[in-house]
Formats: C-alpha cells, sequence, structure tokens
C-alpha cells in the first residue's frame, strides 16, 4: 500500500514539476513577447514625441515670423490688429 | 540465486558439474566478495542511485522553487533601461496648448565603462584607437580613461558617428538612450522654464524644471498660464528697446490682473536652456539671472500710487486737497527735496500730483498719512514680503535699516525701498483691479475660484483708475496711450543705488494696466541704464519704458483678446466732477 500511495506522490511531484516548467518557460516567453511589445510601443511614442517636438519647433513664434517674413509678397500675412476684435454687445454693455 | 539457475541451466546427467561448485564455492567465499564484478557493480549502481536521487531531488526542489518565485531568475533585457516607464518629467505647454517643454530619447550616449572581470584593458591602445572618431589627441583620451571606472565619452551623437565608433575596435564601449529635455521655443521664456542638466540632477536646474523636480510633479503634462505669442512679443520688444536706447538689461511682466495668472514675463539679457550645458557657469550668471523675480530696485515714481490710493482709502486726504510744491521740505546738505521737472504752479490737487509726479508733494501726502499706516499698508500689499511662485529663484526686497520719518517720505516716493518687480506688480493690479489682492502664479486656472481679501475699496479703485488714466492721457505716460484701450499707468525714473555709495545710472519703468476701464491685464516694463540717443532725447521713462510699453500693449491686447473701446465714452467725467469740484 505504502508503495503504491509512494507512487502516486511521485507522480504528483513529478507531473507538478513538469506543469511549472511548462508554465515557467511559458511565461519568460510571454515576457519576451512582452518586452518586444512594450520596445514597440516605445518606439512608437518616440517616434510621436519627435514628431511633437518637431512641430513644435516649426510653430514657435519665431520660426513661423521669419517664413511670414520670408513669403511676406506672397502670403501678405501681418500680426493681429486690436481692429480684429470684436467683442458682442452685451458684453460692452456689461463692461460699462 | 538458484532458482533463476534451475530454470536456465539444465543439468543433465553426466554432465560436469564442477564449475558450479567452483562458483559457489567463490561466492560464499568472503574475502574474494569484494572483487567480484557483479556485486562490485551493485554497489555503484546503489551509488549512483543516491547520487541520482539526490540530485534529482534538488533539481525538482529547484525548479518548483522557480516556478513559484520567477522574479527573482528571469530578468529584464539589458536594453530596456531605454524603456523606463514613462518620460521621467512632464511635458510643459502654454495656455493655448502650444509645447514650451519636451522630452525626447533621441540623445545616444557613448561611454567606456570598464567591467571588473576586464583588467587587461590597454588604455593606450583604445585611446588611439578612439582618437580618430572623438577628434582628439589620444594622449588626452588615455589621460581620460585612466580616471575611473565609467568614462563618458560623447553625447549626443549621430547615427553614423555610433556607427563609426562601434566599428573602433574597443569593445568596451558602450551606448545608451538618455532622455533629453527639448525647448522648441529656444529663448523664448527661458527664465520661467529654466532648464536642467541630461541627468536631470535637481541642482543642475533652474526654473519651473526645478520646480518639477524639488515637487516630485510625475503628471503627463502641465499647462502654464503663459501666452508664448505674448511672451514673444514682449521679449522682441524689449530687446528692440535694449538695443536702440543702449540700456543694459531690461525686464518686463504682464500678468492677469483679476486671477494673478502671468501671461508673459521677461529678463532680458536671457539664454538658450537647449544649450545651457555647454556654456561655463561663469558666462551665463549675468544671463541666468532673472530681474523680474530675483532682483529686487528701488522703483521710483511708480511706486506713488501706494502712497495716494493709501491716503484716499484711510480718507486722510480728498483728490481736491491741494498741496504746495514749492515748499522746502527735508532741508539737508544737498539742499531742499526737489521735483524731476519743477512745477510751473504753486499748488497742486493730490491727481495733479500723481501726474506730475511730484516727490514734494507725496512726501507731504505721506507725512499727514502717517508712519505706522504707510507701514502697515504697504505690508498689506505684500511687497514687503518674500513674493510665493512656482519657481524657487525668488528675491527678497530690501528695507531700511531704520523706518523713520524721512525713509517714510523717500517710500512715499519711491526710494529707499527696494522692491521686486513681480510683488509689485501683483501689488499693483490690486490697486487698479477693484481692490482685490491678487496672487502671482504660473499654473493655469490654479486661482479661478478663490476669493480674494481687499486692499482698497471699489471706489479708490475706481478712483486711482481715473488719475492713472490721467497720467497717460497727458502726462508722462502718453507714449503708451494706444487707441482703443484707454491704458492707464504710471511711469517712474528712478536713480540706481551704487554699491559705492550714492546713485549711479537709471532705472526707468512703467506699469499699466489695459483696458482702462476694466483693466484686464496689467503690465510692468523697465529698462536699466537707458541712455539719451540721437532722436531720443532724454533718458527717462517718458522715452523709453514708456514708448516700449505701448509696443506691446499693442501688439499684445489682440491676442489676450481685449477688443477694442470704439466710441469714447465719458465715464471717467463723473469721477472728476465727483472727486474734483
Amino acid at each position: 500500500m505504502l508503495k503504491y500511495i509512494s507512487y502516486l506522490l511521485l507522480l504528483i511531484f513529478l507531473s507538478i514539476n513538469i506543469y511549472h516548467y511548462t508554465i515557467s518557460y511559458e511565461v519568460i516567453k510571454l515576457e519576451k513577447q512582452n518586452n518586444s511589445l512594450k520596445k514597440e510601443i516605445f518606439s512608437e511614442l518616440d517616434k510621436r514625441d519627435q514628431l511633437q517636438t518637431e512641430w513644435a519647433i516649426i510653430v514657435s513664434p519665431d520660426n513661423l515670423e521669419r517664413l511670414a517674413k520670408k513669403y511676406s509678397d506672397r502670403l501678405r500675412l501681418r500680426p493681429i490688429s486690436g481692429d480684429q476684435i470684436t467683442i458682442i454687445p452685451q458684453n460692452i454693455e456689461e463692461g460699462e | 540465486m538458484t532458482k533463476d539457475f534451475k530454470i536456465k541451466n539444465r543439468i543433465v546427467a553426466g554432465d560436469d558439474i564442477s564449475y558450479l561448485y567452483k562458483q559457489e564455492k567463490s561466492l560464499n567465499n568472503n574475502s574474494s566478495k569484494d572483487k567480484n564484478p557483479i556485486h562490485v557493480g551493485k554497489e555503484r549502481l546503489k551509488v549512483a542511485l543516491v547520487f541520482f536521487i539526490v540530485f534529482f531531488s534538488i533539481f525538482s526542489a529547484r525548479n518548483t522553487f522557480l516556478s513559484i518565485f520567477p522574479g527573482e531568475v528571469i530578468s529584464q533585457p539589458r536594453n530596456s533601461i531605454a524603456l523606463s516607464e514613462s518620460k521621467p518629467l512632464p511635458d510643459i505647454y502654454d495656455r493655448s496648448g502650444k509645447n514650451l517643454l519636451t522630452t525626447t530619447v533621441r540623445t545616444v550616449r557613448a561611454a567606456v565603462v570598464k567591467r571588473s572581470n576586464e583588467k587587461e584593458f590597454d588604455i593606450h591602445e583604445a585611446a588611439i584607437k578612439l582618437s580618430p572618431y572623438l577628434k582628439q589627441d589620444p594622449e588626452v583620451i588615455s589621460k581620460r580613461l585612466s580616471k575611473g571606472r565609467y568614462i563618458e565619452l560623447v553625447n549626443d551623437i549621430s547615427e553614423k558617428e555610433q556607427y563609426e565608433l562601434l566599428n573602433s575596435g574597443v569593445a568596451e564601449v558602450e551606448f545608451n538612450n538618455v532622455w533629453r529635455r527639448v525647448f522648441p521655443n529656444k529663448n523664448l521664456a527661458s527664465h520661467i522654464l529654466g532648464f536642467s542638466n541630461r541627468d536631470f540632477e535637481e541642482n543642475s536646474s533652474a526654473g519651473f524644471e526645478r520646480w518639477i523636480y524639488k515637487n516630485n510633479i510625475k503628471s503627463e503634462r502641465i499647462d502654464l498660464s503663459l501666452n508664448i505669442n505674448v511672451q514673444n512679443h514682449l521679449e522682441k520688444k524689449l530687446f528692440e528697446a535694449i538695443d536702440k536706447y543702449d540700456a543694459k538689461a531690461g525686464f518686463g511682466i504682464i500678468l492677469n490682473a483679476n486671477n494673478g495668472e502671468i501671461i508673459a514675463l521677461a529678463s532680458l539679457p536671457n539664454y538658450d536652456p537647449n544649450k545651457i550645458n555647454y556654456y561655463s557657469s561663469v558666462n551665463t550668471k549675468e544671463k541666468r539671472f532673472n530681474r523680474a523675480i530675483q532682483g529686487s530696485y528701488e522703483l521710483g515714481s511708480v511706486m506713488k500710487i501706494f502712497t495716494l490710493a493709501m491716503a484716499l482709502e484711510e480718507e486722510t486726504i480728498s483728490l481736491s486737497d491741494e498741496f504746495d510744491v514749492w515748499k522746502c521740505i527735508n532741508k539737508s546738505r544737498k539742499g531742499c527735496l526737489s521735483d524731476y521737472k519743477k512745477s510751473k504752479v504753486q499748488f497742486l490737487n493730490a491727481a495733479e500730483c500723481l501726474i506730475k509726479s511730484s516727490n514734494i508733494c507725496m512726501a507731504q501726502i505721506a507725512r499727514i498719512t502717517g508712519l505706522n499706516t504707510q507701514k502697515r499698508f504697504l505690508s498689506e500689499t505684500g511687497i514687503l514680503d518674500e513674493q510665493f511662485l512656482e519657481l524657487y529663484e525668488m528675491g527678497k526686497p530690501s528695507l531700511p535699516m531704520r523706518w523713520d520719518d524721512l525713509s517714510m517720505e523717500q517710500i512715499s516716493f519711491g526710494q529707499g525701498i527696494s522692491v521686486v518687480p513681480l510683488s509689485f506688480v501683483s501689488a499693483a493690479a490690486s490697486i487698479v483691479n477693484g481692490g482685490y489682492l491678487i496672487e502671482p502664479t504660473l499654473y493655469l486656472n490654479k486661482n479661478i475660484n478663490k476669493n480674494n481679501t481687499k486692499l482698497i475699496s471699489s471706489e479708490v479703485s475706481e478712483t486711482m483708475r481715473y488719475v492713472m488714466r490721467q497720467v497717460v492721457k497727458s502726462g508722462s505716460g502718453k507714449k503708451a496711450d494706444i487707441d482703443g484701450y484707454e491704458v492707464i499707468g504710471k511711469t517712474g525714473t528712478a536713480d540706481k543705488p551704487c554699491s559705492t555709495g550714492g546713485y549711479c545710472g537709471r532705472l526707468t519703468s512703467f506699469v499699466g494696466a489695459f483696458p482702462g476701464w476694466r483693466p484686464e491685464y496689467i503690465i510692468l516694463i523697465s529698462l536699466d541704464e537707458p541712455q539719451g540717443k540721437k532722436g531720443v532725447r532724454g533718458s527717462s521713462s517718458y522715452w523709453n519704458a514708456v514708448p516700449t510699453a505701448g509696443e506691446i500693449i499693442r501688439l499684445s491686447a489682440p491676442l489676450l483678446k481685449v477688443a477694442k473701446k470704439n466710441e469714447s465714452k465719458e465715464f471717467y467725467q463723473n469721477h472728476a466732477r465727483a472727486y474734483i469740484q
């Protein structure tokens, strides 16, 4: 009887080990996959950041002013003036 | 044994069984037992079995342990440093969502790392190999390589350079991606944004960057109250003014007069935070100094608005009270106290005193109001305390050693007391915004639901607006009178105290607010030591700070969505009648 219990225990022990072994390998595999996905996400984010930075440099007031001056013949851009701003009448009354 | 024997070996009569006998005999023989190969084999198998069981148990135990606690063993790949969670610092945007400061990882850094197991690292050979790529003398490189285990070679290199260095044949060269803060607007708002070195060390940082480190702010983005376009106009016009009037430096502040949000703040000369690490700290000391918040200055006549507001609030005088401005007060060795320009008439009323900016008159008003009231009033405005802002480089005002009657008179017209410009502007805002004290801030919408305490009553504030309107309309602030905004303000030309004693050079200022009927924004422009030049007759505020401020108001007001007033309403005239007559 004891012999069979021992065999059974050994079998359980072995199967648990094998199960853990496969699971741990699967985890490692998944982690690798996760890492590579993370890396991919990161590189995409990095690209986005770079594009955002480039955009910020392009639309910086300094650059826009330079471009506006350079193409002033064609674009005829001028700084916004006070006459272009108006407020709706009720606000004027409120303001007084 | 015998059973097997019987099955395997059938003995027939006549067979020679003597060999069996011999075998049996030898098995029973104790002395020859150890030498029996079968027995030895059995014994060895037993030992092997024990070993096998021991090892198998160890392996199984370890395997089980690893399966249960995998964290200790499964290591992250090396390059995951670059993957480090998210950006180390938040991106910063202005009030309209324009990027002021962002983070990228494109900077590649190359370094020589001497690992402990690589003892035979030939420094000289490595230096020779690296010298053509680093464009440096091998001796210089080998000197650098002999120091420490981690030697940084170059920072921020291109992919081509990285490839070349990789092919140099020095195995110890390693590359890392590093985070880098990028300031897309270069010099713009550099004093507010500050800078950080590439390792994000707390001590080698300044401005808002330092605020982020010290407070460990982890949010993804921060929206500041700045308006980058207004900031651009402010800096450009200040720069032009410094150039035009040969000034040493200049600073300007535009503040929301009702909630204290800083719209623009500039101090020139400034610096490009992208390149700050390339400059030596000595060269940039002057550039890094933020005059608008770090410095404290005797601002001169602009301080007179406090004297008048205080006297009106305390009801010690009324706007129509007249003062003798030919009177000799404070007689000393240098003579009597004088005005910048001697008045043509002997008696001026309180409003005219401010419009004509009479020192003699202000001293008299201060005398009437009294020393203690002045002290209390000025401390209520907040200009006597250290100003709080979301920056660590805040300056302190310098107060008179002994606040006696003489200093009281001097302070009444802006001498003998140095204040931090930002504190001054926020206090001046409460004079014109209906009397509410405000708290300057860099954050957008921080003070939106704040109930501010009152410094002066709404009526006094309205009166002050009326008088300050006259300063711009017909007084020294004429050049800032931008059509449609009814700009109100006060000019100031202060002599700068020398370190050797006495006064040398001038600081000209203009504090203004627009639109005049209900001020939304307050502006302070100051120029340090401007000169009178060809086409510019004088060096007082009228000639330099005022027109600069006017230009800035003209350009910024539309950006701040301040509408012009089309028909001129005579709403101030009622006040003139009520107070003067």
